[in-house]
């Protein structure tokens, strides 16, 4: 994680000249307090989308697909496009605990922590849609490998829903692993300061964390090879994602391109979660010193390159379509951006392409609310990406005499209202129940990148602290040679 | 039925009248209701004769760019027909584009399985467009030899129809007199199926013999083979149409009501009479599909083991194929040397839907070839 | 883990450069350190205690090769020994369609072993109640605490004088 010498250029990552109590103080209180009243309202609307979205996918399961508007030309709709948008989201998460800490990126500690968790959730919203939208659900545990007595009847290895199976439970084990190990620290920060049943709770939850050094020693090791192996994983996992429509037939879906386009868009679209939770978080929970206009900023600055990369994508494929000289190509592509759908590729296009641009400015990038309206444009544009990709595709493909048309039913509908709630309301449990921001990481980096140590003026330099401490050495040296 | 006074059957009536039913409008259900194959007309604004596609288009606010654009229809290798003014330069032309198609096809990393369905029966499909008036009986026969559900119309309308065979149109000529093609499609038993590779349980795979299998009861209902067959011949059971399930109150209401009880069509007793005991029922929720009359390749196998003999063509008739009245599908093994199969598929007209594909689907289509003077109507 | 019942002495210190000079000082007085408690990871404490490299990444390494060798010659035997079957043309031994489980089996194995590994080498886990020496421990103070079992009073005054000599800002005895 390294706590190395800060150039003074950098802007500072913790503000309000904080000691290292006043950051557990900080961190720990909103899971102390009892919640507020906007924390309630949110809770309960949260809850109301999720117990709508429930009471859809119970219709699903007892009456059949039926009751949704699929058809025999257009298998997937509403469920995959959101399988896919939830997934992405995902990625944001990963991205700033393990790219990041392997990058030495230190303002990924005032984020990294929510950031998780919302992969984590996301990962769960995601992972409903392939288990519900199969037409029996009942059997399908057929999905894993495990002996039977039909033969014995393995799955088909060849399939790339099956890797989606094992890529997905992997990342969501992996990042639940991460995220835990990260929190346990933290959790025992919260435990010694709690009493009566929250201690019991934390207690629980802390494993019995005591902070020795040998114990942190592994711990940095740990986190250390996690984010190793969560790097090409977290690349890996919206890769496989994408093979279900590159290895099909299907034009429009059978695109080399699709893996390095399809991790770009997961990580645009993640960030702009990110920025939609942290600018509402850092708000409502008093979090400005810590979640900072430079953390926005940088995240801005991901946001930019990532949409930058999709644009890119986006026009190599219009120009492979028309280059490969292939009629249902370059049909593809035509009804896709002029087609009966043409207005989600608009969307796709405006959202995606257009928007991010703006953060080429500064001052737009260190905006918050614009960073706010920002962050749901690109995540609506991103759920038209999907939707152009997965349904737009499908609805007119090879054969003209199988053409047809998609509009969602309310049910559909309502279970990804429902996968909304289902985020909302785990996302707010979590800001309640753990410190949203990484306390152990913060005070890790509070002497280089805290305000009173890093900015330009500071009272004192990390290379004053050093030779401080140097001098604290000599004087220990003193205290030896006293004793003898 | 009237009889006459010897007792024979009268297939006409007489005094019929036209009830309070005119006048009334009523909707009707259509699953191919758009899409030429180059149907030519005059464009309303600039009175220049252009494809009927573009002429149904529509000017939409997106920038001047016309909405619904359907071009590039007219060169899609599905269809293929000729004049027999130029018959000659159209077979001409047929051979070296499918060289060509082969040629890249023979550049799959691959080897395939090609000596395993040398050795045994190799089932394949002949169909001949020249023969096909596009009556339908195909379609019924097949529905009623493999217990496929009839879903009524709304769920027709909402493009939720069963059938394993369907017979596609796609009209061309002059708008408004068009000639029209028909197309039989049924499952082309792809040895290279994109639809075998996609399904994760495991519940499609291909035979020794070179038949795509369904395994009914393995499948869980992802859809994926369905999205991923080009031929778009996959069909899911949306709805419990069987009536199947555990629970009266999943029967769906197809409006489908059978005689005076209130019992959901394909549940009461006497409707499952019909149903085919060689042929499993589907339930809700799993994928079906042409099976080349699976039950009946078992069956004629089984006739010719008991008689000690080689399988012949007769023992093995799809139901398609004995219904069609002008015996436009042939039905067969291609490892037959002597079968009627083996002699249709030597004609130089054949060509396979989407090869370039690389699918090495098992049915061929034997191309058009119209024979009409100038100005004659179809 | 409890271990059986121990006293101990302990000091807090309020900045990890005290706590590093102390440890400085405890290690030229050949004062044998139990254990040094820390709210963060504090860098350079490694070569001061003598903490020998953490071993995790090797079994890291042995878990993923696990993981690697479950998913590929799992899934070759199903498909070339155990049940042969024809998937769109592909071979009975598609060897490329291999490799995203085999990855995703390596990663999921290595994460779990080691995750494993370092809560039962370091004695935790969900409900394991360790004894908690100072709360503050967790959030600003570093900790020092020496084992006074068997030690004489001279020697547990002389571990007390160094505390106050090293600056500590709270020095305490326990029974954990």
């Amino acid at each position: 994680m390294g706590s190395g010498p800060t150039s003074p250029i950098r802007e500072p990552l913790v503000k309000g000249n904080k000691t290292y109590h006043q950051i557990t103080e900080d961190l720990c209180s909103p899971t102390e307090r009892a919640p507020s009243k906007a924390w309630t309202l949110a809770f309960i609307v949260a809850l109301t989308a999720l117990t709508f979205g429930v009471i859809c996918i119970i219709i699903t399961i007892w009456v059949g697909i039926g009751t949704w508007r699929l058809n025999r030309t257009i298998g997937w709709g509403w469920d995959i496009t959101n399988f896919v948008w939830w997934i992405g989201i995902g990625h944001a998460g990963t991205l700033i605990s393990a790219i990041l800490l392997l990058f030495r990126q230190k303002w990924r500690t005032g984020v990294n922590r929510a950031a998780e968790a919302m992969t984590i959730f996301a990962v769960i919203c995601a992972a409903l849609f392939p288990m519900i939208h199969v037409g029996r659900i009942w059997v399908v545990f057929y999905f894993f490998p495990y002996p039977n007595t039909r033969g014995p009847l393995w799955p088909n290895f060849n399939s790339p829903l099956l890797w989606d199976l094992f890529a997905i439970s992997t990342y969501f084990t992996v990042s639940l692993l991460f995220w835990y190990t990260g929190l346990v620290p933290d959790f025992a920060t919260v435990r010694d300061r709690a009493k009566g049943f929250r201690k019991k709770m934390y207690t629980f939850l802390a494993f019995g964390w005591t902070g020795a050094a040998k114990h942190w020693q592994r711990h940095e090791a740990l986190s250390l090879v996690l984010a190793g192996l969560a790097t090409p994983l977290v690349l890996s996992v919206h890769t496989i994602v994408s093979f279900d429509f590159a290895t099909s037939v299907i034009p429009g879906w059978h695109t080399t391109i699709f893996p390095p386009y399809f991790v770009a868009g997961a990580i645009f679209s993640g960030f702009a979660m990110v920025q939609t939770l942290m600018v509402i978080t850092r708000k409502v929970l008093n979090l400005q010193d810590y979640i900072t206009l430079g953390h926005i900023e940088s995240m801005n600055k991901v946001i930019l390159v990532t949409g930058t990369i999709v644009g890119v994508a986006y026009l190599t494929e219009l120009f492979i379509a028309w280059y490969s000289g292939y009629i249902y190509e370059q049909f593809a592509f035509f009804n896709r951006a002029l087609g009966p759908y043409w207005w989600s590729y608009f969307g796709m296009m405006t959202c995606n392409v257009l928007s991010p641009q703006l953060f080429w400015s500064k001052k737009i990038r260190r905006n918050v609310t614009m960073t706010f309206f920002m962050s749901i444009f690109v995540n609506i544009g991103m759920w038209f990406e999907r939707f152009v990709i997965i349904a737009t595709t499908l609805a007119r493909d090879y054969l003209p005499s199988s053409w047809s048309f998609y509009v969602p039913s309310i049910v559909e509908v309502g279970i990804y209202i429902g996968t909304l709630g289902i985020f909302f309301t785990f996302y707010l449990i979590f800001v309640r129940v753990a410190p949203v921001v990484a306390i152990a990481e913060i005070k890790h980096i509070l002497k280089s990148a805290g305000d009173q140590y890093s900015k330009p003026n500071a009272k004192t330099t990390f290379q004053q602290v050093e030779s401080g401490s140097m001098e604290l050495e000599v004087a220990g040296h003193d205290t030896h040679h006293d004793h003898h | 039925m009237k009889t006459d006074a010897d007792g024979l059957v009268q297939y006409y009536a007489t005094g019929v009248t036209v009830s309070g039913k005119q006048g009334e409008e009523d909707y009707f259900s259509c699953v191919q209701y758009h899409h030429t194959m180059g149907v030519t007309g005059q464009d309303s604004l600039t009175k220049e004769t252009i494809n009927a596609d573009e002429a149904a288009t529509v000017y939409m606010t997106y920038g001047l760019v016309r909405q619904g654009f359907q071009g590039s229809l007219v060169n899609r290798t599905i269809i293929r027909k000729s004049h027999l003014d130029h018959v000659e330069d159209f077979v001409k032309d047929l051979q070296e584009e499918r060289h060509h198609h082969q040629e890249l096809n023979k550049k799959q990393i691959y080897p395939g399985h090609d000596e395993t369905y040398a050795r045994g029966h190799h089932w394949g499909m002949h169909v001949d467009l020249n023969a096909c008036i596009g009556c339908g009986a195909c379609t019924v026969a097949c529905m009623a030899e493999n217990n496929v559900p009839v879903v009524g119309k709304r769920e027709m309308s909402r493009h939720h129809e069963m059938a394993w065979l369907r017979i596609d149109r796609y009209f061309y000529g002059d708008v408004n007199n068009p000639s029209a093609v028909y197309q039989p499609l049924m499952c082309q038993h792809c040895n290279n199926a994109p639809c075998e590779n996609v399904c994760p349980v495991n519940a499609t795979n291909h035979s020794s013999e070179g038949l795509n299998q369904m395994a009914y009861n393995r499948c869980v209902g992802t859809r994926y083979c369905a999205n991923n067959c080009p031929y778009k011949v996959r069909r899911f059971n949306w709805l419990d149409y069987n009536a199947a399930d555990l629970w009266p109150i999943n029967e769906p209401d197809l409006g489908l009501k059978s005689g005076s009880d209130d019992v959901p069509y394909g549940a009461d007793n006497l409707t499952r009479m019909v149903l085919n005991p060689d042929v499993t029922v589907r339930s809700r929720g799993v994928i079906e599909k042409c099976s080349f009359c699976v039950q009946r390749i078992q069956e004629g196998k089984l006739r010719a083991k008991t008689e000690q003999r080689l399988l012949r063509d007769a023992d093995v008739k799809t139901a398609c194929q004995t219904a069609c009245p002008t015996g436009a599908i042939t039905f067969g093994d291609m490892n037959n040397e002597e079968g009627e199969l083996t002699k249709k598929l030597a004609s130089p007209l054949n060509y396979i839907v989407l090869e370039e594909v690389n699918t090495r689907s098992a049915v061929n289509y034997q191309a058009r070839v119209i024979n009409k003077a100038e100005g004659v109507d179809a | 883990m409890r271990n059986s019942e121990k006293n101990i002495i302990f000091g807090l210190y309020d900045d990890e450069e005290d706590l590093k000079s102390a440890i400085r000082t405890a290690n030229a007085d050949h004062l044998q350190i139990m254990d040094v408690l820390t709210p963060f990871p504090v860098h350079g404490l490694d070569p001061l205690l003598g903490l020998a490299e953490s071993r995790l990444h090797i079994g890291g390494f042995v878990y993923g090769m696990l993981g690697t060798l479950t998913a590929f010659l799992g899934m070759t035997w199903i498909f070339t020994r155990d049940w042969p079957q024809i998937y769109g043309g592909k071979p009975y031994w598609p060897i490329l369609s291999f490799v995203p489980i085999t990855f995703e089996l390596t990663v999921l194995f290595a994460s779990i072993g080691m995750v494993v590994t370092f809560y039962v080498i370091n004695g935790q886990g969900p409900g394991i109640k360790n004894p908690v020496i100072h709360p503050s421990i967790t959030d600003d103070k570093f900790c020092i605490a020496f084992d006074t079992d068997g030690l004489e009073n001279t020697q547990v005054d002389k571990l007390r004088h160094f505390f106050q000599n090293t600056g500590a800002s709270l020095v305490e005895t326990k029974t954990i």
